[in-house]
């Protein structure tokens, strides 16, 4: 019966050698230019990307192939070298990939981190307000984190990402320190406040239609927001309304940086280190991308998105990055 | 809903410059994933229950425990070994069609092999002596219970199309669901749903769901046909 | 000269236990109680078990096994499936067999949708369209009416004739044992009690005594 065995398992690695040798043939490489950005999901929800694309394309002759995840994967995503250029909001995450040697300044910039736009988030809850938030924002000389003061004093529903995203490292910067949350880890929440603060783990379009659902506040970056309100099949969030916005402490900043080709990368299997330039990055077509994105063309465009769908610009051009 | 179903319409027609490559991309996968999967665990289920051999049982249940794969483990799993930083990152597999094909295989064989184990076994019992009786060539018993077995298997191949076409957690990853690229029906919805395009993101799993039921319609039809042709004296 | 010294359990459960020889040539009938160790003499002779002791016996060996297994073909081709095409003495005698039990009628019709007797029959038609040295059957018509069950002994006749094989032939059946048999075997409890031809006139065991009793 042993034969049985073995014709099982010669079966098996010739079919998994065939299997292997037809995928790699059928992949053949394109001989097209490519740049790899890997960017947060927001981002790529925000729609900005595939409004920018045919342009990029005509202008610089390069295709790119947006991969997206969470700020976390999405920044992995470029230490395990699959990507040429990141496009993130995170700024702590941000300044640990640079610390570690992952990016570099590119010639006639300041920094590794190219801070090129920013948006704001917005703190939305019920209509019916009932943390009285409306009446903190009209006192004069309150800030947002007033506002945040307010939803934990009346113990209202809050809706948290808790997903360490981008979003919810915002977010628990707001909190005043008297309610407990240290950090993004769901598991340190103090127990005393699980009655309110619902952290649901999830992205953010679920999270808005949880604090619809729920009559609860939430923090959110304002695109998705209006997306969800000027839904095709109408308003998906009657009951929900901005109640803060455009407060410096919600500040949402957007950078490209480039991945340094020569970066520490290590084995993603051993942690053991790689030799230098063994890993494929293509600074050239990061630095395309980093150029087109900062320069003339790409600033009109990305100052009139969204003026036609949503009444106003979703996001604002900064400067001061340049050398 | 009557919106959600304008939007499917509009997609079917063709009105929408993406669910072209969208659509391709996911039938390419869908049927080359399900097609290798079906042929690796068709033939380890059909040996298993073909034979008798000590430690089956433990066999059994090591392909039962695999039939759970988390996706989304396997997912990373396959993301870690084939980043540019992984042993496989040489073969330039990241983000691409090919990954998330393999990624599916490693998902549905062992799915493929338990379900034909498990639905095979009562025929190949029944058959089995029979075979045996007749002094065939292992070879030839194979074929022959192959052939016995053959309306069990168009199950399990729908059913491993089905898994192919509809996950979502492992092609995410090893993908990046890349517009043009690796985006596939499930990827697509699940943006969509997050960017709160729901009509849209129906509108594809209705696509979805009539593809699906196409291909059952079609296999249904098939096997009709076969039986109604042999029913004729 | 067959010969056959053979030990077979089934956990603690002495299943064979025999030592005996059969001439070449003959026809045996096996009768015996459920569980005295018919069967599992067919499966030894098949080599479809492992057992303890040796069996001197030619390979060649058709079997058909208790409950006949039809496969999704039409009945025609079922019968036809081991004979070559080209072969057409084969193919026209393979016909012969068919029209002779009455399946003509259902050359047609697929095989594994047929009453139990028809398909026994389809059954027993393909196992005697293989030549062989010994064939093996395991009651092989234990399903069909009385006149079918008369025609299939002619065939296992005519089969034993063409092709000079040792017959081994279980059945419940003491009327067609002894019709069919140029010896007759009783089992009980997995030895040979009692062999000869004229075992059923003159029972010299009381176990057999209170078998025929009770048929």
């Amino acid at each position: 019966m042993k034969k049985g065995f073995k014709l099982i398992a010669l079966v098996c690695i010739f079919a998994l050698l065939f299997t292997c040798l037809t995928l790699v043939a059928c992949n053949k490489k394109t001989p097209e230019k490519i740049v790899r950005i890997s960017t947060t999901t927001s981002v790529n929800d925000s729609g900005l990307m595939e409004y920018l694309r045919p342009y990029f394309e005509a202008d610089t002759g390069y295709k790119w192939e947006i991969s997206s995840a969470g700020t976390g994967a999405a920044i992995a995503a470029a230490t395990y070298g699959n990507a040429d250029v990141i496009l993130v909001h995170s700024k702590k995450s941000e300044e640990e990939f640079v610390a570690g040697g992952f990016s570099y300044v590119v010639d006639g910039y300041a920094a590794e981190r190219v801070s090129f736009m920013h948006n704001f988030f917005v703190l939305v809850g019920p209509s019916t307000d009932p943390a009285r938030v409306k009446a903190v924002k009209n006192q004069s000389g309150t800030t947002v984190k007033d506002g945040f003061a307010a939803i934990a004093e009346h113990e209202s529903t809050f809706i948290s990402r808790g997903d360490k995203s981008g979003t919810h490292n915002k977010e628990i910067t707001l909190w005043p320190e008297s309610v407990g949350i240290v950090d993004n880890n769901v598991a340190n929440i103090p127990e005393g406040i699980k009655g309110w603060y619902k952290s649901l783990g999830a992205g953010m379009g679920a999270c808005l239609l949880a604090a619809q659902q729920q009559n609860g506040y939430v923090l959110t970056d304002k695109a998705t927001f209006l997306s969800y309100k000027n839904a095709s099949d109408g308003d998906r969030l009657p009951a929900l309304e901005i109640l803060w916005e455009e407060d410096s402490a919600m500040k949402n900043t957007y950078s490209i940086l480039c991945v340094n080709k020569d970066a520490p990368f290590v084995s993603s299997v051993t942690g053991e280190a790689l030799p230098a330039g063994s890993v494929k990055i293509d600074p050239e077509a990061a630095e395309v991308f980093l150029k087109w994105m900062t320069g003339e063309h790409a600033s009109q465009l990305i100052a009139v998105y969204g003026v036609e769908q949503y009444g106003g610009s979703l996001f604002t051009l900064d400067s001061g990055y340049r050398a | 809903m009557g919106s959600v179903f304008e939007k499917a319409g509009q997609l079917i027609l063709g009105k929408d410059p993406l669910i072209g490559s969208i659509l391709g991309t996911t039938m390419y996968m869908a049927v080359l994933s399900s097609l290798i999967a079906f042929l690796l665990g068709a033939i380890i289920g059909m040996l298993i229950a073909n034979h008798n051999f000590k430690g089956k049982t433990v066999v059994k249940i090591i392909l039962r425990t695999l039939m759970g794969l988390p996706p989304v483990v396997v997912g990373i799993v396959l993301y870690i070994l084939f980043s540019n930083t992984g042993p496989f990152g040489a073969l330039g597999l990241i983000y691409s069609v090919p990954l998330m094909i393999i990624a599916q295989v490693v998902l549905i064989t062992p799915i493929a092999a338990g379900m034909t184990e498990s639905s095979v076994a009562s025929v190949v019992e029944l058959c089995k002596p029979t075979l045996k009786g007749l002094g065939l060539s292992p070879l030839k018993r194979f074929g022959l219970t192959i052939f016995e077995c053959k309306y069990q298997l168009v199950s399990v191949y729908l059913f491993a199309f089905a898994r192919a076409i509809s996950e979502v957690g492992a092609v995410q990853i090893v993908g990046g669901n890349i517009l043009y690229k690796t985006r596939v029906m499930t990827t697509a919805i699940a943006l969509n749903y997050n960017t709160g395009d729901f009509a849209y993101a129906v509108a594809l799993g209705i696509i979805l769901l009539a593809i699906a039921l196409a291909m059952n319609l079609t296999a249904g039809i098939l096997q009709l046909v076969a039986r109604r042709r042999h029913d004729r004296v | 000269m067959i010969e056959c010294k053979v030990k077979k359990l089934y956990g603690d459960k002495l299943a064979l236990d025999v030592d005996c020889s059969f001439e070449e040539g003959k026809i045996y009938a096996i009768i015996g109680n459920n569980g005295s160790g018919k069967s599992t003499l067919l499966n030894v002779l098949a080599k479809q078990v492992r057992y303890d002791g040796t069996v001197n016996a030619p390979k060649d060996v058709v079997y058909m096994t208790q409950s006949a297994y039809n496969f999704d073909f039409s009945v025609r081709r079922n019968v036809l499936l081991f004979t070559p095409k080209k072969d057409a003495q084969r193919v026209k005698e393979a016909e012969r067999m068919m029209q002779a039990i009455g399946l003509d009628a259902l050359a047609k019709k697929k095989a594994n949708r047929l009453s139990g007797g028809e398909g026994q029959k389809t059954a027993l038609v393909r196992t005697l369209t293989q030549d062989a040295k010994i064939l093996l059957l395991d009651e092989p018509t234990s399903s069909m009416d009385i006149s079918s069950s008369k025609i299939a002994e002619e065939l296992i006749k005519e089969y034993r004739a063409r092709t000079n094989c040792t017959v081994f032939i279980v059945t419940h059946s003491v009327l067609q044992a002894e019709t069919i048999a140029d010896e007759i075997l009783f089992f009980d409890g997995g030895k040979i009690l009692e062999r000869g031809k004229d075992i059923i006139k003159t029972p010299s065991t009381p176990e057999l005594q209170l078998f025929l009793a009770t048929r």
